[in-house]
Order: structure tokens, then C-alpha cells, then sequence
């Protein structure tokens, strides 16, 4: 049983060895308890697009050797946590914010922690350094906020600008 | 037939927030959307819902609220009660899902994907790879993100960098509510007192903090939370600074005191009293300390010791021996300012009962007598003694005892250890790194010592090509071996070590001059290598 075929949300269907989607647990725990025996199964992901889908394969393909990673200990500091991105999958992520966002959905849709972890790593990327404004403009977002309560908000994270 | 995968989780649900202006006016009206994968595959005559399966970035909403009940602003957001897959949201996203009324939408705010139409869970995994500072910064863009970073989650490891002033009421709310509990202490203007009774610290760092006295550890309120002490550099702390240590922080795992050089073996003796569970203690540049210190943490306390203590006037302050003795009125029992310890008689009991890491590095009056004493804590895998001078090859030898947990020994600079030290060290079978950088008189590598690390540093020692061509054969352990200013190893030791250790990943050859071109390339040529140091080497 070495394929299964995952239906897009637009309909599409991709043939996908089992071996490169095993990183997605969603799909994994599928495969496993139902026992897809038959080649012709189908797999429908209603919130996956196709360009998604074939960007998650493309990632799912590339890290299909990955050791199965460590489980982060999350009382050490977040800054001890944080690895680097290697070449290959800083390459792979240069794309538009929504196919980004997307592409973060579908990761966590289909529980594939590396590319989950990964595309948040990117988007948290993007706001480092900026300001205030320059994130708002940069994700367009909407300032629903009172002068009063920005000030009050920054007071209360005063404390995180001492360097 | 139903298959659950898992019962006990919640609904498999991506919901999107709608954009913020659109929740400004209209309340938190939950809105969401979910999309059930129902999987009926006909001729199996299964149904399967991918509802059951275990959502990714935990979908329990305990462990999403932040704890204080006062958070709920946020429960709208995240609303993760089994949802009906009928019900009608009054919007959706449908970015790649066809809306049967999309026209009837505004189009451009709904159909575009947008940040916050990432779910809180993983607004608080991005949000939780930025710094601190940049994380005030993503507060106060809007009120959603603002709400998503109070989730404790996000500042879980997170330390407070604090300058200690009067009116810091916010900032303590602000820690509180963050969950954060690790805190560095860049200057005093104020006491201990009123951090320490607000937050619940568990790291504290007061390293190099130049105000620091044994009156502001007075200061300090009982802390069971703090399981980590740094007050390295705080040189004005004495003995009597640690009865206040011992008195508040029950819980204390690791303390560091390097270059509190006031310390006396007194505060080894107090630390063997009543910080006995202490798993890591650094003393480095304490250089009052002597053998009797180690004697005492190895909990060697006799009468006199003990008849001695009663002396101690700082002791009877804090009521920690019996008041009668020394004449003084002693604090009530069972204050809130301190905790019971028990009394100092001939009875109580003495030493380090899970010691795992001492630093003694610069204590120079260490001697061979002290190695000895250290060898009874049975529990220490690591030994940091490196410019303890006195320390011979003899001394190596009380180490035997320890044979089984001592892993790390740091003899960088004894200057008195030599091959037979070196040697003697076979018998610590557990041993897997060795700095013995700077000792001079080391020449020759003890093959049963070497075949055993998987790091070794023997950085400016007497090493040549011999030594190297000594060594065993099939040193399959080693992965670190420095040798920089080692400037007799020429091309023959390195071939040596590019056949004898096929799983080296580092080198150091820092002004390693006697070394070709044909040398680096036997080295470049080995298969695990991940980082040569090379430093003045010429070309």
C-alpha cells in the first residue's frame, strides 16, 4: 500500500507515496486506523487547495529522511529553542503572505509539525524589528485602539524593552 | 460503524477570526466556521471523522486561557466547544471553500487570507518566536493581538530584564498575568521585598548587581518557588548573607557564588546545613575557601565544627540555633519570614545529598586533602578544579571513588598535574570529557583515559607527534579534541588522529604551525567533521 490519493478542496486528486505524507499526522492516524488497502482510496481535504497541497508535498517530500524531532523542552527559553532554517526551506518559504498563511493552515489542518513550525518561524521573521506601524502596514491591520489604551499597553509591557 | 480515534479530544475545527473592525462594534459575538472531514469510503462501509482526531496546537481550552479568570476577553476567540457543522456563521472565509452567497460579501475583506485569520493557537506559536521586544511591539497594533499575547504560553521561558525602582506596580501586574517567573535584577533602587512578594520567581539572577548586600537578601520575602539563585560577582555577600538564602528558598537547585569572595568555609558549612539539596553549586573565585569547606559539604561536621557554629551571632538573628546560648532574643517560631530549619546540635545532620556539578576554579587553597572530601559526595558527575594549583597527581588519585558518576573533570591550569596524574584518572571509568589545557607537564597520552572520552582538551600541553602516535587505535568515542598551540604536532600526529578517531566532529588546531597542507587535508578528508579551528595557521 504504498499511495494514497488526497483530494484537494478544489477537487484535484494528487497520488502520494505513504512514505512522504507519513509526517502528517492527520493523514498517518487515517492511513493506520482504517487500513487503506486499496490504491484507489481517496483522501478528502476540504481545506487544502492544490497549489497548498503541492507545496506541502514538495516540503513533505524534501524532509521525508528527517529524524523524528525532539520534543522541544519548553521551559527552556524561547530563544534556546529556536533553530535555524536551513537554505532549502528559507528558499521554499519565499512566498506571498496569503500562500504563506495558507500554506500555515494546511499545515496545521493536516498536523505536520516541522512545516507548522517553520511557516511560524517565518511569519515571526517578518515582524522583527519593526514598529507598531510598520507591522500593521505590513499585515494590514485595522488600529482599533484608543490612544489611551495604546499607553496603557505600553506601559504594561514597558519592561520587555530593557535590553 | 463509528471509528473515534481519539475520544477524548474536541472538534477538528479551523475557525477563523473575522477581521478585527468587523468584531470592534458588534461584541464578541463568536463566529466560526468549521469544516468536518467526513471520509465515507464506500466499500468499506466505514465512516470516519477526522472531527476526533487530535487537533495539532492544543485545542483544550485550559490550556489555552490564561489561568487568571479575569482573561476571559479572550474565551470568544477561542471557543472551542464541539460545534455543529450546520450552524450558520454569520461570515466565513472561504478561501478555497466556494460560498454559495460570496457575492452577497464585502469580497475584498473576506475572501483574502489575513493574518488574523491564523487561529489563537497559532497566532501564540509565532508569537511565542519573537523577542520581548518585539512582542510589545505586536501588543499595541491591535487589541486582538494584544489579548492572544497575554497567553501565557507565549512567555513560558521568558526572563524579565527589571531595574528595581519604586512604583513598579505595572510592571509586576504585567509579569504576573504573562505567567513570567524569571527574573534578572540589573540594579537595586528599591528592596527584594516587594518583587519577591509579588511574583513567584523561580530563576533569579542578581549576577554583578554592585548594590547587592546580605541586607537586601534580608530583604527578600520566602521565595519556595526559586529554584535557581545567581549571585555571582555580588562581592559585597558574606556568610550571613547565606543564612537569608537558606531561610527563604527552600526549593534551591542551583546557587552560584562565583566571586563572592568574602565567603568563608563557613558558608560551605551553612551550605551543607540547610541547602543540602543543592544539584549545582559554583564557587569559583571564593579563594577564602579551603579544604575544610569541602569537608563540610561532604558533611565531615565534627563537635568542634558544630560548638563553633553556636558562636555565630548571624545564626541566633535568625533563630536558627538555640537563642539561650548566645543570650539573644530570637525571631518568633513559625514566622512567615523564613522557614523551620532544624536546630544545630550534635545530632543534625550535615552534607550535599544530590550534588551533581561543583566549580572550585580559582579556590587556590584547594588542596589534595580537599579531592579527598569531595570523593564522598557520591552524587557528583561534574568537576570543575581547573587553576587550583595545589592539586597534585596524587590528588587525582582520592577521585577513584567517584568511578561511575564523574563524567567531567576540569583541570585547566593545574600546573602541578603531570602524566602520572593523567594516569591515575583510568580509574574513573564514567570520565567522557577532560580539559587538562595549559597543564605543561603532560606529555604522554594514558591510552585506557583517552579510548574512554569523547572530549578531551589539551590546549598548550606538551604534546607532540609521539604522544599522538601513542594512541589507540579505534578511539571510536572521541568527537572533541582540542589541541591548539600544541605547535610540536606535525603532519605524522595528525594523520595519527585522522585514523584513530573516525567520529571526530571538532578540532581546534589554534597555532598549530608545525602542521602542512598535507596535514589539513587528512583532517578535511574525515567523514564526520563539522568544525576545524584553524586560527594563525599559515597558508
Amino acid at each position: 500500500m504504498p499511495f494514497v490519493n488526497l483530494e484537494s478542496s478544489d477537487g484535484d486528486l494528487v497520488k502520494v507515496d505513504v512514505d512522504v505524507i507519513k509526517c502528517s499526522v492527520t493523514i498517518n492516524a487515517l492511513i493506520e486506523h482504517l487500513g487503506l488497502e486499496d490504491d484507489n482510496e481517496v483522501v478528502p481535504l476540504q481545506n487544502v487547495g492544490t497549489e497548498t497541497l503541492h507545496k506541502v508535498l514538495a516540503w513533505a517530500k524534501h524532509h521525508k529522511d528527517d529524524l523524528p524531532s525532539v520534543d522541544d523542552d519548553e521551559d527552556d527559553p524561547p530563544r534556546e529553542r529556536r533553530t535555524d532554517i536551513t537554505t532549502w526551506d528559507a528558499n521554499f518559504i519565499k512566498m506571498e503572505q496569503i500562500q504563506l498563511f495558507d500554506l500555515i493552515l494546511a499545515a496545521n489542518y493536516l498536523d505536520i509539525s516541522g512545516l507548522l513550525d517553520l511557516g511560524c518561524k517565518i511569519v515571526a521573521d517578518m515582524i522583527k524589528g519593526k514598529t507598531a506601524d510598520e507591522i500593521r502596514t505590513m499585515f494590514n491591520i485595522v488600529n482599533d485602539l484608543t490612544p489611551q489604551e495604546q499607553e496603557q499597553i505600553r506601559k504594561e509591557n514597558e519592561w520587555c524593552e530593557e535590553k | 460503524m463509528d471509528v473515534k480515534l481519539s475520544p477524548t479530544s474536541g472538534p477538528f475545527s479551523i475557525k477563523r477570526r473575522p477581521h478585527p473592525h468587523h468584531t470592534h462594534n458588534s461584541g464578541p459575538t463568536t463566529t466560526t466556521t468549521t469544516h468536518a472531514l467526513i471520509y465515507t469510503p464506500t466499500a468499506k462501509k466505514c465512516r470516519f471523522s477526522a472531527a476526533s482526531l487530535i487537533h495539532p496546537v492544543s485545542p483544550s481550552p485550559s490550556d489555552f486561557h490564561c489561568t487568571d479568570s479575569a482573561d476571559s476577553i479572550l474565551s470568544p476567540a477561542v471557543d472551542l466547544s464541539p460545534i455543529s457543522p450546520v450552524s450558520s456563521p454569520d461570515w466565513e472565509i472561504p478561501v478555497k471553500i466556494v460560498h454559495e452567497d460570496v457575492d452577497s460579501l464585502n469580497s475584498e475583506d473576506f475572501t483574502t487570507l489575513h493574518i488574523t485569520h491564523l487561529v489563537p493557537e497559532l497566532l501564540t506559536k509565532v508569537f511565542s518566536y519573537l523577542e520581548k521586544k518585539d512582542r510589545a511591539r505586536v501588543a499595541v497594533t491591535c487589541s486582538y493581538f494584544n489579548q492572544i499575547l497575554k497567553n501565557r504560553q507565549i512567555w513560558k521561558g521568558t526572563e524579565a530584564r527589571l531595574n528595581l525602582r519604586p512604583n513598579q506596580g505595572h510592571t509586576y501586574h504585567s509579569l504576573i498575568e504573562r505567567g513570567v517567573v524569571r527574573v534578572q535584577v540589573l540594579s537595586l533602587k528599591r528592596s527584594l521585598r516587594e518583587l519577591t512578594s509579588h511574583i513567584k520567581v523561580t530563576h533569579l539572577r542578581l549576577s554583578g548587581c554592585y548594590n547587592v548586600t546580605d541586607y537586601s537578601l534580608n530583604s527578600m520575602h520566602i521565595l519556595p518557588s526559586l529554584v535557581e539563585l545567581d549571585l555571582s560577582l555580588c562581592k559585597q555577600i558574606s556568610d550571613a548573607g547565606l543564612v537569608h538564602i537558606l531561610a527563604k528558598t527552600p526549593s534551591l537547585t542551583r546557587l552560584d557564588l562565583g566571586g563572592c569572595c568574602n565567603l568563608t568555609d563557613r558558608a560551605a558549612l551553612l551550605i551543607a546545613y540547610g541547602l543540602r539539596s543543592l544539584k549545582s553549586l559554583d564557587l569559583r573565585s571564593c579563594y577564602n575557601l579551603t579544604d575544610k569547606a569541602l569537608s563540610y559539604l561532604a558533611g565531615d561536621v565534627y563537635l568542634s565544627d558544630r560548638h563553633e557554629i553556636k558562636t555565630y551571632n548571624f545564626l541566633a538573628r535568625v533563630g536558627l540555633i538555640d537563642c539561650e546560648l548566645c543570650r539573644r532574643p530570637g525571631p518568633e517560631k513559625g514566622s512567615k519570614h523564613r522557614i523551620e530549619l532544624p536546630k544545630i546540635n550534635e545530632h543534625t545532620e550535615f552534607g550535599m545529598l544530590s550534588l551533581e556539578s561543583l566549580v572550585l576554579q580559582d579556590c587556590q587553597k584547594i588542596s589534595d586533602l580537599g579531592l579527598q572530601c569531595i570523593s564522598k559526595i557520591g552524587t557528583l558527575s561534574s568537576l570543575n578544579l581547573s587553576f587550583c594549583v595545589n592539586i597534585t597527581d596524587s590528588g587525582l588519585r582520592f577521585l577513584s571513588p567517584l568511578s561511575g558518576v564523574l563524567t567531567e573533570l576540569n583541570l585547566r591550569s593545574c600546573d602541578n598535574i603531570s602524566d602520572v596524574g593523567f594516569q591515575t584518572l583510568r580509574e574513573c571509568g564514567s570520565l567522557r570529557h577532560l580539559d587538562l589545557s595549559f597543564c605543561e607537564k603532560i606529555s604522554t597520552l594514558n591510552p585506557t583515559v583517552c579510548k574512554m572520552l569523547r572530549t578531551l582538551s589539551l590546549s598548550a600541553c606538551d604534546i607532540g607527534d609521539g604522544a599522538l602516535l601513542g594512541l589507540p587505535v579505534n578511539m571510536e568515542q572521541l568527537e572533541t579534541l582540542n589541541l591548539g598551540q600544541c605547535d610540536k604536532i606535525s603532519d605524522m600526529g595528525i594523520g595519527a588522529i585522522s585514523e584513530k578517531c573516525p567520529n571526530l566532529r571538532y578540532i581546534d588546531l589554534y597555532g598549530c604551525s608545525a602542521i602542512s597542507t598535507k596535514g589539513l587535508k587528512d583532517i578535511m578528508a574525515m567523514p564526520l567533521l563539522k568544525n576545524v579551528n584553524l586560527g594563525l595557521w599559515k597558508i
